[in-house]
């Protein structure tokens, strides 16, 4: 491996690891203390996320929304600190819908939604209520700094999302290059096993297994923290939980043939099915159940809903610099090996 | 060499736990005081010291293959 992609490996690894915990999160609309809203006056505290309402105070305005058709502005009762703000809102008896929305405004932070359902009590729904009174703006854009988006629940653990996903990139592509060379070998035109290349595939599959322990770490933790379990029944969890036994069985099988050929053409045959099996569990299984990942049903993907500019300015380089890490460290473990083949 | 592979390995999972943990209700603490520099250093400081230490390992096993060449020759 050249010099100059080592280097570039580590810049595009040290960035990732000071902008993936360094760059600010957009604000949020965190919560609204109301659990149940009724006709005339309803006091409740108002509580954003990475907000500036104490900064922008003379700027700040709090709505209650009626589905799309109305608008109620809340008086603002007291700016607590930039995060916290207590307000009365009046509602009339008759309302258009039962669905509410709660939005803060001020100049710093554009217009920030809490999306929690709240309960009702006593209100007349007649369609086409509406009120002109009070109007906002729904639009984010007004957020003019550079920031990863809040999403409720995921909040600041998305930056993990820097570190998890491109783990299982890295065993992805290492997986591949131990598939390619498992074929290789025993695509020898003689009928006999090619020995350099068995050691190079099961060299991969190690650094490989590697990086899916690290992605089963950081997905258990991130679990833990968003789904509030370390290990949920989801389809690709089951799926990679699966995919590590199968590379352990793989070494496993490995280490019970003392014959050199044997072994290496036993398993480069495992090592091709494995690598099928992945692809099926990892990437086909996923698109056909209902999950918790992202993008359900029929997408396990990151999409556009959830993967913005500012997500991918630290995302793709933490993808490429953890495969060249991976394959650096595949390139190493290879001569080790080659020169442990050498003494014996 | 299989040491410090592991070696290799449990730097690895302490780097990538920094950011799983992002989500433990401290972060506003850390944002709010400044203290994030001091975790972004700690992370960085991890991390070169794991590229070091593979470049390194690079390094060594370099000139082990030279010495076998030039050995052979």
């Amino acid at each position: 491996m050249k010099n100059w992609i080592k280097i570039l490996c580590a810049g595009l690894l040290l960035y990732t690891a000071v902008f993936s915990l360094w760059h600010p999160m957009a604000p949020g609309g965190l919560a609204v203390s109301v659990n149940e809203l009724h006709p005339g006056r309803n006091d409740f505290e108002f509580t954003g996320y990475a907000t500036h309402f104490k900064d922008a105070e003379s700027s700040l305005k709090v709505f209650v929304s009626v589905d799309s058709s109305a608008v109620y502005c809340a008086d603002i009762l007291q700016v607590i600190d930039n995060a916290h703000t207590v307000v009365s809102v009046f509602l009339p008896d008759t309302i258009s819908s039962k669905r509410f929305g709660f939005a803060a405004n001020n100049d710093i932070d554009g217009t920030i939604i809490v999306d929690s359902p709240v309960g009702h009590d006593g209100f007349q729904f007649v369609s086409g209520t509406g009120n002109t009174e009070c109007s906002y703006r729904v639009s984010q854009e007004e957020f003019s700094r550079f920031g990863f988006p809040y999403q409720p629940i995921i909040m600041e653990s998305i930056r993990n999302l820097m570190w998890h996903v491109p783990m299982w990139f890295t065993m992805f592509v290492l997986m591949t290059i131990s598939f390619v060379f498992s074929i290789r070998a025993l695509g020898k035109e003689d009928g006999r096993i090619d020995l350099q290349h068995d050691v190079k595939a099961s060299s991969a599959a190690a650094v490989g297994l590697v990086f899916c322990v690290l992605g089963l770490i950081t997905g258990s933790l991130w679990a833990r923290f968003t789904w509030g379990a370390w290990w949920t029944n989801d389809p690709q969890l089951n799926g990679s939980l699966v995919v590590f036994m199968v590379y352990v069985a793989y070494f496993i099988l490995r280490s019970s043939s003392p014959d050199e050929e044997k072994r290496a053409r036993l398993s480069a045959i495992f090592n091709i099915f494995a690598f099928v099996l992945m692809v099926v569990l990892l990437m086909v299984m996923p698109r056909f159940t209902e999950g918790l990942h992202p993008g359900k049903s029929g997408n396990p993907a990151f999409s556009k809903y959830d993967l913005d500019s500012s997500l991918r300015s630290v995302f793709y380089p933490a993808c490429a610099g953890f495969i060249l890490l991976g394959y650096w460290i595949y390139s190493l473990r290879l001569r080790i090996q080659q020169l442990e083949q050498h003494e014996n | 060499m299989k040491i410090k592979l592991n070696i290799l390995f449990l730097l690895m999972i302490v780097m990538v736990c920094l950011p799983a943990s992002a989500q433990s209700g401290m972060e506003e603490y850390f944002y709010e005081s400044g203290k994030i520099k001091i975790v972004v250093g700690v992370a960085s400081i991890v991390m070169v010291g794991l590229l070091l230490y593979l470049w390194r390992l690079d390094n060594r096993i370099s000139n082990i293959e030279k010495t076998r060449k030039g050995g052979k020759s």
